[in-house]
């Protein structure tokens, strides 16, 4: 549900890999036997010279521009002039002090609980596919291709859906539906569902894949122990799977979460934030490139880092990241 | 082995560095030139990079037609385009770079008061006004820091054939008149009578342009800035913001505004399925091409004055449309000034795209004969009474008038998807500029 981070780094360290491997020690390393040469060899900074360039492209492209963004909070820095005036923490004092501005926090309670559609469904079908099906692999194409398709992309494709009269008004006529026909995007009741059944469809995908991957990494004999012992589908799943794939589902909360407060791009596209459906992060870039208040929009940045932050936090207290054993 | 995996690796290691450090390139020096008027053709030579926002007169060959015929005259000078398509979103990133090539589109986010950071002077306006027009907007402290690529007058691109099948006898010049058409094409017609193009928002602030056409008042940005309630019935951008809402509120638009689509609308206005469009001159000759391309005829599309609240007079305010800067950081700039006195005096651009030419000795285009036929008189903003102030104030209360984002709030409230009305709306955002207002001057 994350647009931003990719989380196949955080699942690969979820799942049970060995860390990357340190400055290797043999015999070669510094001190150690006499007549060797002092100081670190080549061999030894060997991990370290590979790990220049993505450090350096890490500092460039992430730190650097972070680091900006906290100096630019400090300023009323409107984007073009060449002179920053640094105003202290009055951006901050407006962000503690102006409730309306935290308003459209609201909004992300649609694609929240668009996220917890997203896992159910994608848990449901990887379920499913764990198991011999006929033409697995063709499902499961289908399932993760839209991830894989470009955001602007799939903003213009539900556009043409959701326009009166477009593909999804056809279909509900040509089913019979057609009472339940209603503007998709213009009633403002309903475009923040419309929106996030978008970003459901798109991210499902991308769940599937993590749930499956945590699905197949459960022993199979546990599988053959189970039905030995009687027990069904459903048991199997509540008592072998669930457990098995708790760490994975934990993971996906978190990113349910942040990705839900940071939503930008299926708005964005679609509706430009109008009608109600304007978000956190849509603010943010207006603050900053329609209202000249650069300085302003990086504070709310921060803010909303901190609120990912927070809500992280709280949630690893609930639920704590242990360990599953299941044998 | 060792010595070899150790060269390897020294050059890759070198390599890594340097294309880490591509990023943090910093900006050359620049030696300013001579004075920037144009010199003996012969002897001015260079190769400069044009920023625009007209890649689609890059991709149809149109832009390099105009080399060939400048190269003409200036044989040593090469020219370079750079289109950009979010031009906006885009250039005022780069202006604090100093990386915009030598000649651009000068981004209308740059405050007058900011162009002396980023352009190099054209000379003294006074000097300039004898040959240019359109100079109010792109001049600073008496010094002009640009020119205009052409001029638009304010108005309203609609459908000939629609007008007639509404029965609409007498081209509407005032408020009253033009809402009666609107009705008349919402009940006699299939059209929708009015398109606001709500969706890509910038239409719904390219309204603001309009702001000083109903009063014919060309103090009109120097009378909101000097009040703290610009929007009262009978001011300039109350006439403009109310319009659009009375429009809306009585059912003249499309149903979903949130699906609207520009592309499409070009056509469904050659076709006769929209009856009218609030859009400067700029915009009709794209009306009558994308018609002609749909197979209809371009004849259809024809041009009113901006609806007028004066008994017996209609306005139109011509300005300029976008505007050569000439980058201050520039190493070519007697290249740079050649070409753009090349393009506004000698290149066919105003006259085939049916801008108004921003030299004072052409005559109106040919599309604004509707307007003259009518006896529409056109009027210029006068000059800002302090530069800037009026973007100042707008960007510090969050309203954004030249956007289209408290204009689609509106429409939502006229069409009953946002709570409130026309007079709180107003309220709001009179206390919004009051306050902004009391904090930009005060």
């Amino acid at each position: 549900m994350n647009a931003t981070t990719p989380p196949g780094a955080k699942a690969a360290e979820m799942s049970a890999h060995p860390q990357l491997a340190g400055r290797p020690r043999g015999r070669s390393a510094s001190g150690g036997e006499r007549g060797r040469r002092r100081g670190p060899t080549l061999r030894a900074l060997t991990p370290w010279l590979f790990l220049l360039l993505p450090l350096g492209l890490l500092f460039l492209l992430t730190y650097l521009p972070a680091a900006n963004l906290v100096y630019y909070s400090f300023t009323s820095w409107d984007g073009i002039d060449r002179t920053k005036e640094l105003v202290g923490l009055s951006n901050y004092e407006r962000l503690a002090t102006d409730p309306e501005i935290y308003r459209v926090l609201l909004v992300s309670l649609y694609y929240f609980v668009g996220a917890f559609v997203q896992m159910a469904i994608a848990l449901y079908f990887a379920t499913l596919l764990s198991f011999q099906t006929r033409l697995a692999n063709f499902f499961k194409g289908i399932i993760f291709f839209p991830y894989l398709i470009n955001g602007v992309a799939i903003g213009f494709v539900f556009l043409y859906l959701f326009q009166p009269g477009g593909t999804l008004d056809l279909t509900l006529d040509a089913l019979g539906l057609s009472r339940l026909s209603m503007q998709w995007l213009g009633d403002p009741d309903v475009v923040n569902v419309s929106l996030a059944g978008t970003s459901v469809w798109r991210y499902t995908g991308l769940n599937f894949v993590l749930f499956l991957g945590a699905i197949q990494s459960i022993p199979h004999e546990l599988y053959e122990a189970a039905e030995i012992d009687g027990a069904n589908r459903w048991h199997q799943f509540r008592f072998i799977i669930a457990p098995g794939i708790r760490r994975v589902v934990g993971l996906s909360f978190i990113l349910a979460i942040s990705g839900a407060l940071a939503v930008f791009e299926i708005p964005y596209i679609m509706t430009g934030g109008a009608n109600g459906s304007a978000t956190f992060a849509i603010q943010t870039v207006k603050m900053a490139f329609t209202h000249h208040k650069v300085g302003l929009a990086a504070a709310m940045a921060l803010v909303l880092l901190l609120i990912v932050l927070f809500v992280t936090w709280v949630q690893r207290r609930i639920f704590p990241d242990e360990r599953v054993d299941l044998s | 082995m060792r010595q070899r995996s150790r060269s390897i690796l020294a050059t890759g290691l070198s390599g890594a560095l340097a294309f880490t450090m591509i990023g943090c390139s910093a900006s050359p020096d620049s030696t300013p030139s001579a004075d920037g008027t144009t010199e003996d053709p012969a002897s001015v030579s260079g190769s400069i990079t044009v920023l625009t926002h007209r890649t689609d007169l890059i991709d149809n060959g149109t832009f390099s037609g105009y080399v060939t015929q400048f190269q003409e005259e200036y044989p040593d000078v090469s020219v370079e385009f750079e289109g950009i398509t979010a031009y906006e979103d885009e250039v005022p990133i780069r202006l604090s770079s100093g990386e915009f090539g030598d000649v651009l589109t000068i981004p209308r986010s740059v405050r007058p008061d900011q162009f002396e950071q980023f352009f190099e002077p054209f000379g003294d306006q006074a000097d300039l006004e004898g040959d240019y027009l359109f100079l109010n907007q792109v001049s600073s402290d008496g010094v002009a820091y640009g020119l205009a690529q052409g001029g638009n007058a304010t108005g309203v691109v609609y459908n000939r054939r629609v007008l007639e099948d509404a029965g609409v006898a007498e081209l509407p010049t005032s408020v009253e008149d033009f809402m009666s058409a609107l009705a008349a094409i919402n009940d006699n017609t299939d059209a929708v009578p009015l398109y606001t193009n709500y969706k890509d928002g910038w239409p719904l602030g390219d309204l603001q342009r309009n702001i000083g056409v109903s009063l014919g008042n060309v103090d009109a940005r120097n009378d909101m800035v000097a009040s703290d309630t610009p929007w009262v019935d009978g001011s300039d951008i109350y006439y403009v913001d109310s319009l659009l809402y009375d429009a809306v509120e009585a059912g003249y638009t499309e149903d979903d505004p949130l699906t609207t689509n520009w592309e499409a609308s070009k056509v469904m206005i050659g076709s006769g399925e929209v009856g009218m469009m609030v859009l400067g001159s700029w915009a009709i000759s794209q009306m009558q091409a994308a018609a002609e391309d749909a197979g209809f005829s371009a004849d259809d599309i024809g041009f009113l004055p901006y609806p007028s609240a004066t008994d017996g007079a209609s306005y139109a305010l011509v300005e300029g449309d976008y505007y050569f800067g000439i980058n201050k950081g520039s190493q070519n700039k007697d290249a740079a000034r050649a070409w753009v006195d090349w393009f506004i005096s000698s290149s066919p651009y105003a006259a085939d795209e049916g801008f108004i030419s921003s030299l004072k000795s052409e005559p109106l285009p040919a599309n604004l004969s509707d307007l003259t036929d009518l006896g529409t008189e056109i009027i210029e903003l006068v000059p800002e009474v302090e530069e800037g102030l009026f973007a100042r104030i707008d960007s510090e209360s969050e309203i954004a008038i030249t956007q289209g984002g408290y204009r689609q709030r509106l429409v939502d409230i006229a069409r009953g998807a946002a709570n409130g009305d026309k007079a709180n709306y107003f309220a709001e955002l009179n206390d919004k500029w009051a306050a902004a207002r009391a904090s930009v001057t005060g």
